[in-house]
């Protein structure tokens, strides 16, 4: 039975979508000081190294002609082992590290009395669904939402046009280094979409270099209108509360309609199932590639994950830092590959 | 066949986790006259008084007094003993007597913009003591004073309406006064330009 591919336009919309969790669950409280050009800057850095390291992931892809991420170490088995580990172990980090997020915000947000382990519990559960169906159908799906995702996101900026004030901007470039690297770390957390097209790259049809620049330029267009809207529209307001995508959804006002943070709700709940769907997906590449079940195991460690951060502070601290899970996607898409390359340069199919 | 019913069992059993996890059992119903539409802020016998303005259908409002020396000591002191549900979320106007604004508008503005259950483009006004006088006694002084702030709004782009805007105005322009709406009624229901003006906000 022929394999049918994912469209490349179809999987950067999906990567797309899996990048608005990053967005939508940001809880950074950029300082005071730091002004609105200063922060577009550090989005900018974020967001142009991560657009390096997906043109590197896909120049290696190219180079190396690898049909499968496992045979980076095919020449022995143990070796072979080791890889599918590290990458699934990455995929589990990525999925808990998503999920510890996304239970926050709902607990802090709309339910005080939600328990962490048991939001994520059932979103894990039901994107285990999908993912079985497989990534070609997410891909349909995550096409579907993008439309649904877009109007909700022109409601939530529409919404908030007449709170904008920009009699107090400052238009200058002035801001802390801290606050600069929060912000590049956050934007630089996208580049997990690099370790899911490399995972998958062979499911999907292969990506001319000038469309990553097209998804990129995508992702820093809305971070952009995030941080235009959070900082002119909410001003102060914003230092105040967690969550200030959140904050925006509450204060649109739309006629006579006040208040729309359902549809923040909606948005952030399924951007995360795809991205989690999407990540289960190349855990199933990753170490089995079969169309079996045996990748559902892997839901297990996660849960496990899931129930130590609820009790465990330290736990979830590690979990949620964003600078491990960007040193982990360097390594899994940039370090692996080129280790790869390095030992068995002659055994690649170039 | 056997495979169908594995299916099935395992989506049975799946919804049925579902729900026990997510908790319906605990499930309260929100009762709609623990909803807090207003709150106004006068002053009380010792100090202030918050006057929750509950969601009703009748045309005398449902009004609980509660004295306490700001508005999250307020709220907790409601939800402990008079509106054991109280909440937050159909919270539309915050009005302050023009004469005790400065007593209390840093602390509740503050709570008021901590909080993830109150709209940020919530009403605010100053009002004199005949306007929250007549909102005790009368709800369609509530629907009143909101029409006319916004109309205040239309001839006045430069007042400060909603909770957001005044918060913002008085914490980036330290020592600056600020116009925002003020409701009187004298003869009739009026909405002029009032100013606020706090001195060191604390950061």
């Amino acid at each position: 039975m022929t394999q049918i591919k994912i469209p490349s336009n179809r999987m950067l919309i999906t990567l797309l979508i899996c990048m608005l969790p990053v967005i939508l669950l940001e809880n950074i409280k950029s300082a005071d000081k730091q002004t609105f050009l200063y922060e577009f800057v550090s989005t900018f850095v974020g967001i142009a190294a991560s657009a390096v390291l997906f043109c590197l992931v896909y120049v290696s892809q190219k180079y190396t002609k690898c049909a499968d991420v496992r045979c980076l170490y095919r020449k022995t088995v143990v070796g072979s082992f080791v890889t599918a580990l590290i990458y699934c172990v990455y995929f589990v980090w990525l999925i808990s590290y998503i999920l510890l997020k996304y239970s926050d915000m709902f607990s802090k947000k709309f339910n005080q009395n939600a328990s962490l382990f048991g939001i994520g519990l059932i979103l894990l559960i039901l994107c285990a669904y999908s993912s079985y169906k497989g990534a070609n159908a997410i891909a349909r799906c995550a096409l579907i939402i993008s439309v649904i995702t877009a109007v909700s996101l022109l409601l939530i900026f529409c919404g908030n046009i007449l709170n904008i004030d920009l009699s107090v901007a400052d238009f200058g470039f002035s801001g802390n280094p801290s606050g600069f690297f929060d912000v590049m770390s956050n934007t630089f957390s996208i580049s997990f979409t690099a370790v899911i097209c490399l995972v998958l790259q062979n499911k999907s049809e292969k990506f001319k270099l000038r469309s990553v620049f097209v998804l990129f330029a995508a992702a820093l267009l809305i971070f952009t209108a995030f941080a235009f809207f959070i900082r002119f529209a909410l001003g102060s307001y914003a230092h105040m509360q967690e969550y200030s995508g959140f904050l925006l959804s509450k204060s649109s006002l739309l006629g006579s309609v006040g208040g729309i943070e359902g549809l923040y709700l909606f948005v952030s709940t399924i951007s995360v199932f795809i991205l989690v769907s999407l990540c289960l997906c190349c855990i199933k590449k990753s170490a089995f590639n079969t169309n079996g079940k045996h990748y559902l195991l892997f839901i297990l460690p996660t849960a496990i994950l899931l129930f130590c951060a609820q009790n465990i502070e330290s736990v979830r601290d590690v979990l949620t830092n964003q600078i491990i899970l960007n040193i982990m996607t360097v390594v899994v898409s940039l370090v692996l590959p080129a280790i790869n390359l390095a030992l068995y340069r002659r055994d690649t199919n170039v | 066949m056997c495979k169908k019913a594995v299916s099935l069992i395992l989506s049975v059993l799946f919804i049925l986790v579902s729900i026990t996890v997510s908790g319906c059992s605990p499930s309260k119903q929100i009762d709609k006259a623990s909803l807090a539409e207003t709150v106004a802020v006068d002053s009380g016998e010792n100090g202030l008084s918050y006057i929750f303005f509950l969601l009703n259908s009748n045309d005398k409002p449902n009004v609980v007094s509660i004295e306490a020396n700001s508005f999250e000591e307020a709220c907790k002191k409601a939800r402990k003993s008079y509106i054991p549900e109280l909440s937050l979320s159909k919270f539309e106007l915050f009005a302050v007597n023009e004469k005790i604004y400065a007593e209390c508008l840093q602390k509740d503005l503050t709570y008021i913009a901590k909080n993830s259950e109150i709209s940020p483009v919530s009403y605010f006004t100053l009002c004199d003591k005949n306007t929250l006088s007549g909102m005790k006694k009368n709800s369609k002084y509530l629907e009143s004073i909101k029409e006319y702030i916004n109309l205040l709004k239309k001839n006045n782009k430069d007042v400060s309406i909603n909770c957001l805007s005044v918060f913002n105005k008085i914490y980036e322009n330290n020592n600056l006064i600020i116009d925002v709406s003020y409701i009187t009624s004298d003869e009739e229901l009026k909405a002029e330009k009032g100013e606020i003006y706090i001195k060191n906000w604390e950061k």
